[in-house]
């Protein structure tokens, strides 16, 4: 029987595979009216994530880094380009269809302190997990995992409690654990440590830097906090739609 | 904990969570639910009284003392013991009009019938009305009579109405007569209910007692006749015939009653109560639908927040859709359940009142029928909720994602 040795070029196509692109981005523009004028949100804005990538997006405020979010999550189509997830592209897929993928690949953390207060932490960690029924689901793993994810952020002994008991630290820490629960293949973050004091910004910080360092989690992150900004792999500045690589 | 039905768990986490508004909706509900139900059991309970007096009353005229038709409506209808008698000769008399070549009324049968009422005293088990039958003569009361014992009284037999209490083989006491009881009937909805049959000699012999223990004559000549039930020959009209027999006895103290007047008089009443119902119910109707389209479409701008964490989690527009028309369908099933199940316990403990107040021949539908009217008006109620949220739960599924994502 032959076997081949792997060469130099298998090795390459391997690393490339690992570095797989995950979420395209590709000439995203975004056009919107106010006042009677028309204006880009977003402005031929191009990006690409690879698996285990770590990306953080600044910019003022208004400047269109949620607009770009919110077009990278499949929440919002875009008036011109092209986004890709996984190898799919977004563009011409049903509600139910973006609906899906976004429960199934992507985490996706909103802004403001987004939990729903009828349900207990464990209740609201697990909710995307029971948003689809599907005979492959293990629900008592799903459970398992949520209570591992609890013990993780430290958050363990609110686990019955409901978000109005909660800080604002413990509360985000709550939506992270939510975003991991159906292990998405990316997490993205709209100003995850708005509000909060510097403590808490450090620790959530803390928590994305070990999600990327030791879990490989791919992280694309907008924020205005520089603490928050000084972890993460590549940073890119917004600044009227324009969106640019900083060096 | 959630499980897999997850639209329902969260509509039911919801309406804990969120009392007041729901306590609106469910109170709404439940009062539809509830005048639903007891309207429907009221009127079909009315319309097969009536049905049930049509086909019992089986005579097209009936002949009573003038001034006493009322009196009739009363035995017929609430069972209020009365006695009263017809002029002796009234028999003779209407035999005399039928033999009369000139006089072509129709009459195919007749048969005399005895009221007598009991009184509350030791000489009775409690006051009832007693009502004497011709059984050589009658073709009204006789066959269901006979259905409940399949026989003809003797003398000293009686069989009691529904409401009457004894069991066959017991025996009750009236006018210190000890009678025997042959045979219980099925309920009627009518006076009947409350009645006792006998046969002729029997109620001869307990009028008798009874002028014995009062110490005077039950009427002045001594009749025993009551009411003379005539049967007309097909083809002829009981309204020219009862016009024709007043014309001829009525100034010998007779009445002829026609009876389709008696029972339209009860189709007039049953009429208007339908109508009051129905204009009741859609008021209700319409108070519900706004009531629960209001309390789901207004805090949807109060709950923009919730949407949009449950779009971004991955929800799609129909599944919010379904969300809230589950909170529908939960909050009016349990105003519906709990309004019909308050309304079947009224109409169990009010009916006799009611009955009584409208003075209308009423017949509890059966329990057959009971329960379809309870799964119906549960289902017509818990419909009107959830098409009265569709608005909201359109409005809902519709909300835009990003917009509501800002607004949160």
């Amino acid at each position: 029987m032959l076997r081949l040795k792997p060469d130099a070029v298998t090795f390459t196509r391997l690393r490339e595979q690992i570095k797989m692109s995950l979420l395209k981005l590709d000439n995203i523009s975004k056009e919107y009216e106010r006042g009677g004028k028309k204006f880009f949100a977003v402005n031929n804005a191009s990006l690409e994530i690879n698996q285990g990538d770590y990306v953080n997006i600044t910019g003022r405020s208004g400047s269109g880094k949620s607009t770009l979010l919110n077009i990278a999550a499949g929440m919002l189509s875009p008036s011109a380009g092209s986004v890709e997830l996984d190898g799919e592209l977004l563009t011409g897929k049903s509600d139910k269809e973006l609906s899906l993928m976004r429960n199934n690949k992507i985490g996706f953390i909103p802004q403001g302190f987004s939990a729903l207060n009828y349900l207990t932490v464990t209740e609201n960690i697990l909710l995307p997990f029971y948003l689809y029924k599907n005979k492959d689901k293990n629900f008592e793993d799903a459970e398992g995992w949520a209570r591992i994810l609890l013990e993780r952020f430290n958050i363990d002994k609110l686990a019955e409690a409901y978000p109005n008991e909660l800080s604002g630290g413990e509360l985000r820490r709550v939506v992270i654990a939510r975003a991991l629960i159906n292990r998405p293949k990316i997490i993205i973050a709209d100003e995850p440590t708005a509000d909060l004091d510097l403590e808490n910004i450090n620790n959530i910080m803390q928590i994305f830097k070990n999600l990327n360092e030791q879990d490989g989690v791919t992280l694309l992150i907008v924020s205005h906090d520089q603490e928050a900004l000084s972890c993460g792999k590549r940073l890119f500045i917004m600044s009227d739609g324009i969106l640019n690589l900083k060096n | 904990m959630l499980n897999k039905n997850l639209n329902l768990n969260l509509a039911l986490k919801n309406i804990k969570k969120r009392p007041l508004r729901n306590f609106c909706i469910i109170l709404s509900i439940l009062i539809l639910a509830f005048l639903l139900f007891a309207g429907s059991v009221l009127f079909m309970g009315l319309s097969d009284g009536a049905a049930s007096i049509a086909n019992r009353l089986g005579a097209d005229i009936m002949l009573v003392p003038s001034g006493y038709d009322p009196h009739t409506g009363s035995v017929l209808l609430s069972g209020k013991p009365s006695s009263f008698y017809l002029p002796a000769d009234a028999l003779d008399r209407l035999k005399k009009i039928n033999l009369n070549p000139d006089i072509d009324i129709g009459i195919a049968a007749m048969s005399p019938q005895t009221f007598l009422a009991t009184i509350n005293a030791s000489c009775c088990s409690y006051p009832v009305q007693l009502i004497g039958i011709d059984y050589t003569s009658d073709f009204i009361v006789k066959p269901w009579l006979e259905s409940a014992i399949h026989r003809e009284l003797n003398d000293g037999e009686i069989i009691v109405g529904y409401h009457v209490a004894g069991q066959p083989g017991e025996t009750l006491k009236f006018w210190s007569k000890d009678l025997l009881i042959a045979g219980r009937l099925d309920q009627t909805g009518m006076g009947f209910d409350a009645a006792v049959f006998m046969n002729k000699n029997t109620i001869n012999m307990l009028a008798l007692e009874a002028e014995r223990i009062l110490g005077r004559k039950l009427s002045n000549d001594g009749s025993k006749i009551s009411v003379i039930m005539l049967k007309l020959k097909p083809g002829y009209d009981s309204v020219a015939a009862s016009i024709e027999l007043n014309r001829q006895l009525n100034d010998h103290g007779i009445y002829a009653l026609f009876s389709k007047k008696f029972v339209n008089n009860i189709g007039n009443s049953l009429a208007f109560i339908a109508s009051i119902i129905k204009i009741i119910l859609f008021i209700v109707w319409g108070f519900a639908v706004i009531i629960t389209a209001l309390l789901f479409t207004l805090p949807l701008a109060e709950r923009k927040g919730e949407m949009a964490i449950l779009r971004v989690l991955g929800a799609s527009r129909n599944k919010l859709t379904g969300l809230i028309l589950s909170e529908a369908l939960l909050t009016s099933l349990y105003g519906a359940i709990l309004g019909a199940v308050l309304a079947a316990a009224a109409v169990y403990a009010l009916s006799p009142l009611v009955i009584e107040k409208l003075k209308m021949p009423f017949l509890l539908p059966d329990i057959y029928n009971l329960i379809l009217l309870f799964i119906g008006a549960v289902l017509i109620t818990v419909l009107t909720g959830v098409t009265a949220s569709g608005y909201a739960a359109f409005k809902a599924g519709r909300s835009d994602i990003y917009e509501a994502a800002r607004a949160n």
